[in-house]
């Protein structure tokens, strides 16, 4: 559950705090998880709702960074994205602005649609969906950056 | 790159892969979580212990003021009440005493040597007392206690003498059978035999019993509903125990 705290934050203490918040719900509403479904699944949901409540806090003092170039990164053909390891992925989904980050979160990784996002998070699905594809070109523009230092390094 | 194939490569990573938190984490939630129901008990329990205290307080005063309120309304029978309860009540006492026996026995007679001319009320007063007496003596032994108080008011009648010496004799021979039975359920038949054989005790009994009833009525509109037919006394140390 850590991990999936940690996607949903910035830093450690910000994703320890979803944590904890997450689990003290986990236990002092214990009795409202009326056995319909796995346990895991359960405490993962809460600890997306707790997430979501970090984002409603958070996004409004996270909403300057919100700027993004309107260039259209596009990755090369031959980029070996299975190189990557999770550690690199989670750093570049963490530097996500918040409200990226998030939408991003529940529609790739958790699988929910743009629907059910909007609901979630108060938007609507034309937000949610232009969130998750700005997500996805800065994230891009990142790996590209990325690339093209391994690239400079390896020339020196 | 397609999306859903850029996205499948961050789920694949990142959907399942797990992190341990750091150790002080799970301190942390523990102290939250013990921060948290503390204060919700801090905030139930003052409130709790004052709605209690208050319906005891309101209970509580509830009766005694109807039970005043009732008193004084019957104020002119109250003395007579009194009486009859009194008596009522004393064959209850000599029973408890009985256990021991030999004291109110020598008592009583202790009372008919002084008094001889009125010998005849005495042994009328006394008669429900033996009854009473008896009546816990001879759970055992049937039949002859219902003859002996009427053989007893008869001989005292003439010659106090010779009863004074035949009554302390039965009433030792039954002495030890009386230890063995002294159950509120058999005092309470007791006074019922008393109803029943003496027509005297039983007026007095039923308006005991009418003003217990009244009383209950009381009770049952302060929501404590008996149905026994106990003194004042009994009433309200039940509601004690009850609102308690």
């Amino acid at each position: 559950m850590y991990a999936v705290c940690l996607r949903f934050a910035e830093n450690a203490e910000s994703a320890q705090d979803i944590l904890q918040n997450g689990f003290i719900k986990v236990f002092s509403k214990g009795q409202n998880f009326e056995g319909k479904g796995s346990l895991e699944g359960w405490i993962r949901k809460v600890m997306l709702n707790s997430a979501i409540e970090y984002y409603r806090k958070n996004k409004a003092v996270f909403q300057t960074t919100d700027s993004i170039s309107e260039d259209h990164h596009e990755l090369p053909a031959d980029f070996d994205m299975h190189s990557l390891g999770y550690k690199d992925l989670l750093n570049m989904i963490k530097e996500l602005p918040i409200g990226y980050r998030t939408v991003f979160n529940l529609y790739a990784i958790e699988g929910y649609n743009h629907k059910e996002i909007a609901e979630m998070l108060d938007m609507s699905e034309g937000t949610s969906k232009s969130q998750l594809s700005r997500a996805r070109q800065w994230l891009k523009e990142k790996l590209k950056k990325m690339e093209e230092n391994i690239h400079e390094r390896s020339r020196i | 790159m397609k999306d859903q194939e850029f996205d499948k490569i961050f789920k694949d990573n990142l959907r399942d892969f797990e992190v341990n938190p750091p150790e002080n984490l799970w301190e942390k939630i523990e102290s939250a979580l013990d921060q948290e129901q503390p204060a919700k008990v801090k905030k139930m329990f003052p409130w709790k212990t004052w709605s209690i205290a208050a319906t005891l307080l309101l209970a509580l005063g509830f009766t005694f003021k109807l039970s005043q309120f009732k008193e004084e309304q019957v104020d002119p029978k109250k003395e007579y009440l009194a009486k009859i309860k009194e008596e009522a009540e004393s064959p209850k006492l000599d029973q408890m005493v009985t256990e021991e026996m030999e004291a109110p026995i020598n008592k009583e007679e202790f009372e008919r040597q002084e008094a001889k001319p009125n010998a005849r009320t005495i042994a009328l007063k006394e008669q429900p007392k033996k009854a009473a007496v008896i009546t816990v003596e001879s759970r055992q032994q049937v039949q002859v206690p219902a003859l002996q108080p009427m053989d007893t008011a008869m001989e005292l009648d003439g010659a106090g003498n010779l009863t004074r010496e035949a009554e302390p004799l039965t009433a030792k021979s039954t002495a030890p059978q009386a230890n063995l039975a002294v159950e509120p359920t058999e005092t309470i038949l007791n006074k019922t035999e008393i109803a029943t054989t003496k027509p005297k005790q039983g007026l007095f009994v039923r308006l005991l019993n009418n003003v217990a009833d009244n009383i209950n009525i009381i009770n049952k509109d302060v929501e404590f509903s008996e149905d026994e037919e106990g003194t004042i006394k009994i009433d309200l140390s039940k509601l004690i125990t009850k609102t308690k």
